[in-house]
């Protein structure tokens, strides 16, 4: 039977008049990939902040492995390892020195902390840039060596709060595999990002939250199945006429039409083959058109929904 | 754990080459431009001998023996206070308007061709000729009492002849200002040593930015590990102390070994005296890392402004500001860290171990192990409010 | 102007340094002046000196002494500790500390006498001097009582023997300095301008030279030397900001005498070389930046007290050693502290203007340096 890692509930957070966590709770078991996703300022670095203790909170509590968490918690802070948005590394340190130094704090015996120190390095590929200085590397491998100091110690419980920022996509999709595979191996991961294609593609379960409050929580299929819209069927089509989209609109399942420079987009909840509908239609009608394809709702469907607003500002 | 910790933080501070850098430039630099500056002021002013130039006539030479008891008045350490050259009056009148730089030049001349009326011819003022002066004004005296005599009761006059003869002890006795190096000049070193070790502070501060979460990211990430606070930062204050301590030895050492600058009293426990005054340093920089919600430029500032007018009111700038300080408001230069070390490096050259001198180490010790204490007590694992 | 008006935002981030700085400063500069309010030697007379008297005789004959060393002398009565007062004499702030004591003139004739004690230096002439100088007037008033004399007689006869007007032949213009207060809090001004100046000022240039804003604003439409020009003028508005907020102070510390000529051209004087400051400024922060910022307080320290050590502003320049005012003529704290001598003394005016001259000349040496280093720095990253 899985142990609950992490239990938060009814937390508040008030910065003055700012309410960063409003009763907010969640509830991670063993062995979870846990995402946590929100828009920029939803409250998910502060959460992390407050399950860790480094922040202090107005209300609520927070449980890790079952126990109260506290600041001089060390022996719970021991099982835990973070990979933080800011690479926290040391510029004097090389390489292996900086995760020699942070796989120290944790682990007394000089043998296995080595053993641990060369597997961290192996695991985010950086073995080649150990005596390299942080000055002297790239973006991507500055994140890597920043998860290495996080997880060197082989924690049960690994924190990654939004690891990827600014980072390439040789060494994003490097990271993901790793996180991954940490998993695999025992670890239970909680992810935050404002990336859904990140969590969508890692995580078992996913909470979503905006303003300090929890949106949804559930795997990605059971947030899908919360809104109306189950397909997106989408269109390339120039010079549609009006009465076209009227009539599209009568369609089975169809619940909302939009278009909008060129791009035709019906949504339908419910139903199958909405495409074939769809199809069959514009050749009744002898319409042409360059492309049509269906898609399914993401996350960021779920939260525009929901709230009304992008998960993330348009790029 | 603490080992580990001390190592990697030694080699993080042996690495930072531009902080230790300057801090070797300040105290070289600072220390060489001292010494070329003061280093001749008082051994120029110590035991000046005077040139004077000495006019008699046949009638007055050898009279009283005036010029060879000039030339035998001596400083305390042996050195002639007068070097005479007897010459004529036209003679005297040249040397008298030589150059300033001409070897041959004198101070004054004193005429002895009327007895009665010994006169001194000067150029300008200054000590010489105010000791020249002095020196005259005596044989004048002499003079006086025999001519008054004369003049009152001439029958007294073997009387008084005989008291000079039988001269007795003067009624203003000497005591001469002990200490092993006098050169009120040696005070800008001390002060300058004391800057030094002051100016560790900010090696100190830094020691709580590295295991905070709300002063730094590297802060955030040692605070959510399972080391203890107390083991983290006394493993980064002893690293810093080593560093700072060996920086402010070979400033130090230059001083004593390759300037020769004589701090006075025993040369081990000047070191001493430095290596505890620059933990004292760290240990205040380590307290005011902690105090309050300031970020840490913030608190550099405080720090440095600190060092420079801790500095200047135990006179580092001016020397005489201890002084002044002393007799306006005391209790400053007793709880001022920057005057109380520059007094230990004083006591020691003027008393030896003293009182004063134990003072003012119990005072640097015990600071040291409350700001250290008070840091600690601060520092103990938290939630804050904001990070 | 874009660089310009950025340069003042930044600045402004750091203004509470700036203020608790200055205030501090300024204070210093005050506390300097406060101890130089009174005049020294005039025309030919002994050299006056401060020496501390105790007299725990109170009879006629010490009242004679006291009154023989007051008309010699800046006596002092003031009641110090034993060790006080050796800090004292070894602080050079009183030459000699002289103590009468109790039945000293009932003994001054008898063979078991009690002694006048001074303490001094021996090794240096002051303190020689003044021995040498109240020995001569005790025994010679001993002398004259000896030889049948009253005190009153006694103490006239030997003033008379030992009164310098009547025998020291003196062919002199020397008038001797005199050191104002004003001269004093105008003379220390020069290392707060330059304190306040480099350690506010250098973070704000160093920012615009820092790697990556400098690349940023080299890819731009503005010119390396529109954007080194737009710096300086930046840095030598703050600084005349800072200049009139210290003259502000040191006006209102003076009062209604800042309004004469000396103090007027001293504030000229400093004028000048708070733009020389602003130029030294440009050429530090031309200098690769990371390393100048970590180090900013040693450095500014080293400048500011080297500066001035060098150029006489804290130990006089008549003090210092040959080899030392050799190296100081190079700086502008130097020609700074010559001309206010020259202006203390009433010396003309082309002499005060030549030392104007010779800062302005190390401001250009430091602006033409600087803008040097800052476009070779940018040919080399270039290529």
């Amino acid at each position: 039977m899985s142990q609950t890692v992490v239990e938060i509930n009814n937390l508040v957070k008030r910065y003055k008049e700012l309410i960063a966590l409003d009763n907010f709770s969640l509830k991670i078991e063993e062995g979870e990939v846990f995402g946590l996703l929100g828009p920029n300022g939803s409250g998910k670095t502060t959460t992390i902040n407050c399950l860790l203790s480094l922040l202090s909170y107005d209300k609520g509590e927070v449980k890790v492995f079952g126990e109260a968490m506290k600041p001089d918690r060390l022996d719970l802070k021991a099982r835990i390892g973070v990979v933080s948005q800011n690479v926290a590394v040391f510029n004097e340190l090389t390489v292996y020195e900086n995760v020699d130094f942070f796989c120290g704090l944790y682990i007394k015996d000089k043998k296995l902390k080595k053993q641990y120190v060369n597997e961290a390095l192996e695991f985010v590929d950086i073995m080649d840039f150990k005596n390299f200085y942080p000055k002297k590397l790239s973006g991507g491998l500055l994140r890597r060596l920043n998860i290495a100091c996080g997880i060197a110690h082989k924690p049960e419980l690994i924190i990654f709060d939004e690891p990827t920022v600014a980072v390439d996509p040789q060494s994003r999709n490097r990271i993901l595999e790793g996180i991954a595979e940490l998993n695999k191996n025992g670890a239970t991961i909680i992810y935050t990002s404002h990336y859904m294609e990140e969590v969508e593609q890692l995580c078992n379960r996913v909470l979503i939250m905006d303003k300090g409050k929890m949106i949804a929580c559930g795997t990605s299929d059971e947030l899908r199945r919360m809104i109306k819209n189950s397909e997106s069927v989408v269109v390339n089509i120039k010079r549609l006429d009006e009465s076209v989209i009227e009539d599209i609109k009568k369609l089975n399942h169809v619940y909302d039409v939009r278009y909008m420079n060129d791009i035709l987009t019906i949504k339908c909840s419910g139903g199958k083959h909405n495409i074939t509908h769809v199809v069959e239609y514009f050749a009744e009608r002898q319409l042409n058109y360059d492309r049509i394809y269906s898609e399914l709702p993401t996350l960021n469907d779920v939260f525009l929904e929901i709230t009304g607003k992008e998960l993330r500002d348009k790029e | 754990m603490f080992f580990h910790i001390f190592i990697s933080r030694l080699k993080i501070n042996i690495r930072n080459k531009d902080a230790i850098l300057w801090s070797l430039v300040f105290s070289l630099a600072l220390g060489t431009l001292f010494y070329f500056a003061f280093n001749s002021i008082y051994k120029n002013a110590k035991s000046t001998t005077i040139k004077v130039a000495v006019v008699e006539n046949d009638a007055t030479s050898g009279y009283m023996d005036l010029s060879s008891s000039l030339s035998d008045l001596k400083y305390e350490d042996g050195s002639k206070i007068l070097d005479i050259k007897k010459v004529d009056y036209d003679a005297a009148i040249e040397l008298l308007n030589k150059d300033e730089d001409d070897k041959d030049r004198v101070s004054g001349i004193i005429d002895l061709r009327d007895i009665e009326d010994v006169k001194l011819e000067v150029k300008e003022t200054g000590t010489a000729q105010s000791v020249l002066a002095s020196v005259v004004s005596v044989y004048r005296q002499y003079i006086s009492i025999i001519v008054e005599t004369i003049k009152k009761d001439p029958s007294n006059i073997s009387n008084v002849i005989s008291e000079f003869e039988n001269e007795a002890a003067s009624l203003v006795e000497s005591k001469s200002l002990s200490g092993d190096n006098k050169d009120p000049y040696v005070t800008y070193f001390y002060s300058l040593i004391t800057m030094m070790s002051v100016m560790a502070c900010m090696a100190g501060v830094i020691v709580p930015e590295s295991c905070q979460a709300n002063q730094s990211d590297v802060g955030a990430r040692v605070d959510v590990s399972s080391v203890g606070r107390m083991t983290y930062e006394l493993a980064g204050l002893l690293s810093a102390a080593i560093i700072q301590v060996s920086i402010t030895i070979i400033g130090l050492f230059y001083y004593t070994k390759i300037l020769k600058v004589n701090f006075g009293g025993d040369e081990n426990l000047v070191f001493l005296t430095a290596v505890l005054s620059t933990i004292l340093g760290i240990s205040l920089g380590f307290f005011v890392g902690h105090i309050g919600r300031l970020s840490q430029k913030a608190r550099e500032n405080i720090l440095m402004i600190f060092v420079v007018a801790g500095g200047f009111l135990s006179g580092l700038m001016v020397a005489n500001m201890k002084i002044l300080v002393e007799m306006k408001a005391p209790i400053v230069n007793r709880i001022n860290p920057s005057a109380v070390i520059t007094d230990a490096f004083y006591a020691l050259n003027m008393y030896g171990v003293s009182d004063r001198y134990y003072h003012a180490v119990a005072y640097i010790v015990g600071l040291s192990i409350i700001f250290i204490t008070g840091g600690l007590i601060m520092s103990r694992r938290k939630s804050y409010a904001s990070l | 102007m874009q660089v310009f008006k950025s340069f003042f935002k930044i600045v402004r981030s750091y203004k509470s340094g700036i203020i608790l700085y200055a205030a501090i400063t300024m204070l210093m500069a005050i506390l300097v002046s406060s101890q130089y309010d009174k005049s020294e030697t005039t025309a030919y007379s002994n050299i006056k000196l401060s020496v501390l008297v105790r007299d725990y005789d109170n009879s006629e004959l010490s009242k004679k002494v006291v009154d023989y060393l007051k008309s010699q002398h800046d006596v002092h009565f003031d009641d110090y500790e034993d060790d006080m007062i050796k800090d004292l004499i070894f602080g050079e702030y009183y030459t000699a500390y002289i103590e009468i004591p109790k039945g000293f003139m009932d003994s001054h004739l008898s063979d078991n006498k009690k002694n006048i004690s001074i303490l001094y230096d021996s090794n240096k002439a002051y303190g020689n001097f003044v021995a040498l100088e109240l020995g001569s007037f005790v025994d010679g008033v001993a002398r004259f009582e000896n030889a049948g004399f009253t005190l009153s007689e006694a103490v006239k006869n030997t003033n008379n023997a030992i009164d310098t007007d009547k025998f020291v032949v003196a062919d002199n213009d020397d008038e001797g300095n005199t050191n104002s207060k004003e001269y004093s809090l105008f003379l220390f001004l020069p290392y707060a301008i330059m304190s306040i100046v480099l350690w506010c000022l250098l973070p704000a240039v160093l920012r615009f030279n820092g790697k990556d804003i400098k690349d940023r604003t080299m890819v731009s439409r503005l010119s390396p030397l529109k954007r080194n020009v737009c710096l300086f003028l930046g840095s030598t508005v703050v600084s005349m900001i800072v200049y009139l907020g210290v003259i502000v102070v040191t006006g209102v510390f003076i009062g209604s005498s800042f309004f004469s000529g000396k103090c007027l051209l001293s504030a000229l004087n400093l004028l000048i070389f708070t733009f020389v400051t602003g130029t030294l400024l440009i050429f530090i922060a031309s200098f690769p930046s990371e390393g100048v910022l970590k180090s900013r307080d040693v450095l500014v320290n080293i400048i500011g007290l080297s500066f001035s050590f060098l150029g006489g502003i804290f130990v006089p320049l008549e003090m210092l050693g040959d080899s030392i005012k050799s190296v100081g003529r190079f700086l502008p704290t130097y020609w700074y502290a010559v001309a206010l001598r020259r202006i203390e003394d009433g010396g003309e005016l082309d002499t005060v203007f030549q030392c104007f001259g010779m800062e302005l000349i190390f401001g250009v040496f430091c602006l033409a340096l600087g803008l040097a280093i800052s476009r070779v720095t940018i040919y080399l990253s270039k290529s």
